[in-house]
């Protein structure tokens, strides 16, 4: 069970920072939003397990937090990338492209005989 | 780093919560704003736009509760709010509290004061260098009359060994302990010196703290005098003049050039020694008969790599090729070897009476656990609601546990903090009761990193003790009933009392047990030390008095001035009888060989040994010590008298069992090897010295003063009245003889034996001090049981006196439940002491008890006797209930 959720967790938080570094500041409504219509209807998650997620992410320094104003002047929390975030999109989006890399090769039918 | 900055990011998450919290809230608010808006753009009902934002979500609060405990630290919140509780719990009733904090400390501070002298006996490595690669070689023999002990071996053995053995990388052999008489620069006193051969420092690895130790060649005869000093005789006597080594001192007469001073931190325990001295051994001198004279003690490296298990299996095999080769000398002996540190605890042979403490104490704390978990099973039957309602919405059994073990845990906390600081000063006690001699001072309790740990291990090991049974009792509550039956307390929970009862029975079976052994004990040390002290140390005052050199250089001149003082202590007022003697009865004496008639031939080290006195014609009328048979010395026996001696009824029965010893000849070794003059035994005296604890007596021999003055002796005075009176008349006889002559040591002989015998009285007061605690604290235990039983059951005994039962019935009713429970504790108690006696004559060598019996006969009412007062308080209180009050209440 625990480990399946932490899985869960790491793609998310992995999914998290993408979203704050292609579009730049968001709210956490935002940012679900944003996950769920990327992912189409494939994910169908509770919006509110990405608020301890968005808590992690932040007390690792990966992500700090501001209120501001929204569109429509609602006051929301604004989560946006750090320094240290970047680096760790970076490190974490290459990790996981060689990792779906290696099990796309396993997967492929019959290459790893020839 | 990123998990360390998120851990303290959490554990700041605990605190500033209500801020935090009004955050999450306004973050959640607005997350469902935005979503509603967005689901009432895409035409959504209001209703529904709501509903599927609160799904979408998954519920405001189960996120909530999610985000907090990613915020904070679920379990250490959970920890602090059961702290918190508890302190909350210990505060409201602090009678509670002080009494099982206050409770818990002593135990802990009893087990852990005497840890700390375990620890400094058993932990504490000897101080040479890498001390767990210095081995001690030794002799076995079971069939040998000091048993398996660990015994000397022999010179040839010493050479075969050395030469033959393949895990040591050198051997160094030391002598048994001898006494010297140390004289010239100041006055002449007997010193405990040491025979080692010339590699002995350095194969322990210790340097001298000045000058140097001895070189390779100055264990050969003619190059031997020299010595090094230990750092407290060179202090002590010589002021610590740095200028002494070179200098020339006089050891038996001789001359010794000091050559060295060791510093004060080598401490060798049982190898102490005030001086060492050059072991001058011929390999081609070992002839069949030295073989018989073992007196050596071997200290050896091990090589590189091999270890003590292979040391110790090449030194057995050693000694059994040796045993095989000289099947008449050898036979039945064995060698060993062992660490410097083993062999030292094996030596001093502190375990039986270790374990006897550690018992002891060991069961003040069980006591104080049993006590405070009884009062905690107490408190935990009222607080039985309580956990009901907690139960009843919604916490968890194992939370409930987990709050209770916390509580248990405050206390132990509490209990060991103070416990630790009792420690310190526990410690100190020890620390000044044990400085009596050299061999403790090296090995002085501390509280040190091992007695800390300890401590804090016993008190976690309490807690759970403690907290265990309230704790799982509480974990089988059953709600329905609790909550339901309100009347649970006129008969209240038969189960629970019952585990009480037991927990009280044992205490007080554990405290008699205690009680009676510690009595066996302390009546064992006794009889041993001054019950079987065959002569009367009261009203007796002692002097030392040294004669010097030049003034008094002859025999007659020494006997002339003892004699003429011991006239003028008869003649002050309140003195009953003066005597001379060479050394003090109860003490122990330099020891001699001796020869008796047919036995001219035996070499020097086969002889046997006594301790030796000269003693003036009056000394045994003033030591008080009975003549068995014969005669004792009268003032006839001069130097041209014929030669006459006293031995100790000892000697007597082991060489002359048919108990013909008067009149035989003995010859008494001196250290002149032409001087041969055999003396006649004209009578026979107790042993008086049994110097050290459960040790076998020694044979002793006394000449008279007249025929072998001395120019150091001690003087023996017997008071009508308290000794100490005497000692300005002492003082002003002697300086009217000789007014420049120093006199040392003026004490009482009672104040001598407790300056002599330090270590055996520290343990008997121990003893007792621990085994009266027990006895308290399980009256406590007892109090607090009857005290709570008869406040549960004040209903009942409303009931009681309403239906008729007068005051004097349920005196007696309360009464008897308590005296009930004292009893069957003292009955097993009771069984398991009696066979005490026979265990400690197992694990002592030397203990026989006689008499002992009336500790059986007198702990139990003892131990009544405080159970009653323990129930009388609260069975008087019960008397008093108002039936009418005890009714309308509740």
């Amino acid at each position: 069970m625990s480990e399946k959720a932490d899985v869960w967790q790491g793609t998310l938080a992995l999914m998290v920072l993408k979203t704050l570094q292609v579009l730049g500041p968001l709210h956490g409504y935002g940012i679900a939003r944003r996950i769920e219509q990327t992912s189409g209807d494939l994910l169908a998650v509770n919006y509110g397990t990405l608020y301890p997620a968005l808590l992690k992410l932040e007390q690792e320094g990966y992500i700090s937090s501001e209120w501001g104003q929204s569109d429509n002047n609602r006051k929301a929390k604004y989560y946006k990338l750090t320094r240290a975030g970047r680096k760790q999109l970076e490190r974490e989006a290459r990790e996981w492209e060689q990792a779906t890399a290696i099990l796309a090769r396993f997967l492929a039918p019959g290459e790893e005989q020839s | 780093m990123r998990r360390l900055r998120s851990w303290f990011l959490r554990l700041r998450g605990l605190f500033g919560k209500e801020r935090r919290e009004r955050e999450l809230a306004a973050e959640m608010e607005s997350h469902l704003r935005m979503h509603i808006e967005d689901n009432l753009r895409a035409g959504m009902s209001a209703a529904e736009a709501r509903r599927n934002a609160l799904i979408k979500l998954g519920g405001i609060e189960q996120t909530k509760e999610n985000y907090r405990d990613r915020r904070g630290l679920p379990h250490l919140e959970t920890l602090i709010q059961d702290l918190r509780f508890g302190v909350r719990m210990l505060q409201k009733n602090p009678g509670f509290s002080a009494i099982v904090v206050f409770t818990l400390a002593l135990g802990i501070a009893a087990n852990a004061t005497i840890f700390s002298f375990v620890s400094a006996v058993t932990f504490r490595k000897p101080t040479v260098s890498d001390p767990d690669r210095l081995m001690v070689v030794y002799g076995t023999n079971p069939t040998h009359e000091w048993g398996t002990y660990q015994n000397p071996i022999s010179a040839p053995n010493f050479f075969t060994w050395k030469n033959e053995n393949c895990v040591f990388s050198d051997l160094a052999a030391a002598n048994v302990l001898e006494t010297a008489n140390l004289t010239g620069q100041g006055d002449p006193e007997r010193v405990s010196a040491r025979l080692v051969t010339a590699n002995y420092f350095s194969i322990l690895g210790v340097s001298p703290a000045l000058g140097r130790t001895f070189a390779a060649d100055e264990d050969q005869g003619g190059k031997d005098h020299v010595v090094v000093l230990s750092h407290e005789l060179w202090a002590r006597r010589y002021g610590s003049d740095p200028k002494l080594v070179g200098a020339t001192v006089h050891l038996n007469g001789e001359s010794y050039t000091v050559i060295g001073v060791m510093p004060a931190s080598f401490l060798m325990s049982a190898f102490q020694a005030q001086l060492w001295r050059p072991l001058v051994l011929n390999p081609a001198q070992q002839g069949a008969a030295a073989r018989e004279n073992r007196k050596l003690f071997l200290f050896a490296r091990l090589k590189p790599g091999v270890s003590t298990k292979q040391a110790q299996a090449d030194i057995g095999a050693l000694g059994r090729l040796a045993a095989e080769a000289f099947p008449e000398a050898e036979k039945s002996w064995g060698a060993a070897t062992l660490t410097l540190q083993e062999f030292t605890i094996r030596y001093f042979d502190w375990g039986p009476v270790l374990v006897m403490l550690v018992c002891v104490v060991g069961f003040v704390l069980l006591i104080a656990c049993a006590n405070i978990a009884g009062l905690l099973l107490a408190r935990a039957t009222g607080r039985g609601k309580e956990m009901a309602i907690r139960l009843a919405i919604g916490a968890g059994r194992g939370r409930i546990i987990r709050q209770l073990l916390t509580e248990a845990g405050l206390i132990a906390l509490f209990g060991g903090a103070l416990g630790l600081v009792l420690t310190f000063w526990g410690a100190r006690v020890l620390q000044s009761a044990f400085s009596y001699n050299e061999a403790m001072r090296a090995q002085q309790p501390r509280v040190d990193g091992h007695v800390l740990f300890f401590a804090a291990a016993i008190s976690i090991l309490a807690a759970v003790l403690f907290g265990l049974a309230p704790a799982l009792r509480a974990g089988t509550v059953d709600v329905y009933t609790i909550l339901k039956n309100d009347s649970a307390t006129v008969t209240a929970g038969r189960r629970r009392s019952r585990l009480r009862s037991m927990l009280v029975a044992g205490e007080v079976a554990l405290a008699a047990f205690s009680l009676m052994g510690a009595g066996l004990m302390i009546k064992g040390i006794y009889d041993d030390l001054f019950a079987h002290l065959r002569f009367d140390p009261q009203n007796l005052l002692t002097a030392h008095i040294t004669l010097p050199d030049p003034r008094y250089g002859n025999e007659a001149k020494q006997a002339a001035f003892f004699y003429e003082l011991l006239g003028k202590l008869r003649a002050l007022p309140g003195a009953e009888s003066a005597a001379v003697t060479s050394d003090l009865p109860g003490i122990g004496a330099g020891t001699r060989t001796f020869r008796l008639k047919g036995q001219e031939g035996t070499p020097a080290g086969d002889r046997p040994r006594a301790q030796y006195y000269t003693v003036s014609s009056d000394y045994l009328r003033t030591a008080d010590i009975p003549l068995i048979s014969g005669r004792a010395f009268t003032k006839e026996d001069g130097p041209n008298a014929p030669p006459v001696a006293l031995v100790n009824e000892f000697l007597a029965r082991q060489f002359f069992p048919k108990g013909d010893v008067l009149g035989k000849q003995i010859l008494i070794d001196t250290g002149n090897a032409n001087e041969k003059l055999w003396r006649e035994i004209v009578g026979v005296v107790p042993a008086t010295c049994r110097c050290q604890l459960f040790q076998l007596p020694n044979s002793e021999i006394y000449e008279p003063f007249l025929q072998k003055p001395g120019a150091d002796a001690y003087v023996l005075l017997r008071s009508n009245s308290n000794p100490d009176s005497l000692s300005p008349g002492l003082r002003e006889a002697v300086w009217a003889l000789d007014k420049d002559q120093p006199i040392a040591g003026v004490m009482s002989m009672q104040q001598r034996r407790s300056l002599e015998l330090g270590g055996a009285p520290v343990i008997q007061t121990m003893l007792g001090i621990f085994a009266g605690l027990a006895v308290i604290l399980a009256g406590v235990g007892l109090y607090g049981l009857v005290a709570y039983s008869v406040g549960q059951r004040s209903q009942e005994i409303g009931i009681r006196m309403t239906l008729g039962a007068g005051k004097e019935d349920v005196f007696r009713l309360v009464l008897g439940d308590g005296m009930k429970l004292a009893l069957i504790g003292v009955a097993i108690g009771l069984v398991g002491a009696f066979p005490l006696p026979r265990a400690f004559g197992s694990l002592f060598t030397d203990f026989y008890l006689t008499g002992g019996g009336w500790i059986f006969v007198a702990v139990p009412p003892l131990i009544c006797g405080v159970a009653l007062l323990a129930c009388y308080i609260p069975a008087r209180r019960a008397a008093r209930v108002d039936p009418i009050v005890a009714l309308r209440y509740e």
